[in-house]
């Protein structure tokens, strides 16, 4: 386990970096002006919907495809650097799904692995590994006949093979059982402890608010926000605030803070849902209480990563699409 | 090159390639104890046993090398553990050539006494020395295909795409093009058949008669090559990864 200082020490240091990365295939640009840093010793979550340029910047960062502008360095080392290749083997990575040879066994694969990596003596690293994500009985099973869960967790043994300083793992959970998402989660979370440090991308919003320290939200290849998700809750605010009036008054509050500028749906036995431009909970306290309502409980409604990541990435164009297809 | 080793034992393509190389070679033996070798000067059991099968063979596994991991989506694995492109590439050729160079010289070293014995037991005379002989010509020839499977392989990204089109140059395209006067001077066919005239001498089918062309075939043949793998490693170092 590192030592605070460690710690601190870990924070100032940046695993991978993008600068004004931009990355085109002919008109389509993927990434635009992508810039971020990976400090040490953390989880780091990047989030988007579809398309939105997550694996493509995973790959520009691994050297698998070459920025049209911009720069990466990974380990402080950018990809045309001599060092390059010794920097690389100390990255781990799972990308868009777990690359295995079909018709060799796990243990084949891991030992493949073992040697494209220059690892000597892995024999006892590999069997840790297997166990480490429940693959020690089928060790020596074509890995072409395995579930889809079991190709991620045998993509997630290959990644760690070697004890690197960094992972990438391109959703990690995808295809696992709530069991597996929880384990492969849980093991995640420890890698840091183990001098690890964590850049995953997924779309599963609850599983990156549960394991990472920072996110990085990109919505069409820009960056959107960034910072831990306790910084990007509070950016956003409050999601709204829920009161509850005596159920007579229920009908006359709802009036009342809709003249007030606000909107208030009644959710039964008193309860108010408010939201719009709400200063804070004293607004409206006050404005019932002006005309002899009072409010028995109020407390504010915090947004979670999903309203976050909703809000920031929703395109409302597209979203007012449908409606107006609808509506025609 | 260690993991190209690896992927060589691993994985089972390359063991029934050697199990069908093996196969043709004991057919042709077969063949030739029960009907005769045919006239003793033309190694036709070799020619058949050894130089098709294992021309074949060379090509498949050419081909097999690099297609591999375009037919497995694995590239982008091998490079991420190791993105030196230009390294990878030769430690895959290296590994497909050593493995074409034993297979072939312990095919030859096995069955040349073998066919021998065959054309004694029909009253022909087939000298092991040379069956060994035309083994050394058919490695150099497999040599050639081998790289020749793994440009067009790295090529068209593709196991399956790559061993098609790579049997279609070697056995109809280029062979089509030997046929062709001066044209056929320049095709790689022609050129290893040369070569292989050069180091077996001019007594077997298929290889021209008078003094061979030695500097020339080897010109052709090095154009060739640097042509196929110029353009394949180029795109390949160049190119995005999938």
């Amino acid at each position: 386990m590192p030592s605070r200082r460690d710690s601190e020490h870990m924070l100032s240091t940046h695993l991978a970096t993008y600068d004004g990365v931009v990355k085109r295939y002919g008109d389509t640009t993927a990434v635009e002006g992508l810039s971020l840093a990976v400090p040490e010793g953390t989880v780091c979550g990047l989030l988007g919907p579809n398309e939105a340029g997550k694996t493509t910047a995973i790959r520009v960062l691994l050297g698998l495809a070459k920025p049209s502008a911009g720069s990466t360095t990974l380990l402080g080392e950018p990809p045309d650097s001599p060092n390059f290749a010794a920097v690389v083997r100390q990255v781990g990575t799972l990308i868009e799904g777990p690359a295995i040879y079909g018709r060799a066994t796990a243990r084949q694969n891991m030992q493949i692995e073992a040697s494209a990596r220059a690892l000597s003596d892995a024999d006892r690293q590999i069997d840790e590994l297997l166990a480490l994500v429940g693959l020690s009985k089928r060790a020596d099973t074509r890995a072409g006949s395995f579930s889809l869960g079991m190709k991620q967790r045998l993509g997630l043994a290959l990644a760690l093979l070697g004890g690197p300083r960094l992972v990438v793992l391109d959703e990690p959970t995808n295809g696992l059982d709530p069991a597996g998402i929880v384990e492969i989660r849980e093991l995640i979370k420890r890698l840091p402890a183990r001098g690890t440090t964590v850049l995953v991308s997924s779309h599963l919003l609850a599983e990156v608010e549960l394991m990472c320290d920072r996110v990085t939200i990109l919505r069409r290849g820009r960056l959107v926000a960034e910072g831990t998700i306790a910084e990007l809750l509070a950016s956003h605010g409050t999601a709204g605030f829920l009161t509850r009036v005596d159920a007579g008054d229920t009908e006359r509050a709802e009036l009342l803070l809709e003249r007030a500028g606000l909107s208030a749906a009644a959710l039964g036995d008193g309860l108010l849902s408010i939201t719009g431009p709400i200063q804070d909970g004293a607004q409206i306290s006050r404005t019932l209480a002006d005309d002899g309502i009072y409010v028995s409980e109020l407390r504010a409604e915090r947004a979670d990563l999903e309203q976050v990541f909703l809000s920031l990435t929703t395109d409302h164009d597209d979203a007012a699409q449908p409606q107006l297809e609808t509506i025609a | 090159m260690n993991a190209e080793l690896r992927k060589l034992f691993a994985l089972p393509t390359p063991r029934w390639t050697l199990a069908a190389t093996i196969a043709g070679v004991v057919i042709a033996a077969l063949v030739a104890a029960l009907a005769g070798p045919g006239n003793g000067e033309d190694l036709l059991p070799m020619q058949l046993g050894i130089g098709l099968t294992t021309s074949i063979a060379a090509i498949v596994l050419g081909a097999w090398m690099i297609g591999l991991e375009y037919g497995q989506k694995t590239l982008r694995r091998a490079l991420s553990a190791d993105p030196r492109r230009p390294r990878l590439l030769l430690a895959k050729l290296a590994v497909v050539l050593g493995a074409v160079t034993v297979v072939t010289l312990v095919l030859v070293a096995v069955s040349a006494p073998v066919f021998s014995a065959i054309a004694s037991a029909h009253g022909e005379s087939m000298p092991v020395g040379e069956s060994l002989q035309y083994g050394l010509a058919v490695l150099v020839s497999n040599l050639v295909y081998a790289t020749v499977g793994f440009a067009v392989a790295l090529v068209t990204r593709s196991m399956a795409g790559g061993m098609a089109l790579a049997l279609a140059f070697a056995f109809v395209i280029d062979s089509a093009l030997s046929v062709i006067p001066t044209v056929g001077d320049y095709s790689l066919s022609a050129a290893v058949v040369e070569l292989m005239a050069g180091i077996a001498g001019d007594g077997v089918n298929g290889m021209p008669s008078g003094d061979p062309q030695i500097a020339q075939a080897l010109a052709v043949t090095a154009a060739w090559l640097t042509a196929l793998l110029g353009v394949s490693v180029g795109r390949f170092i160049r190119s995005d990864v999938e």
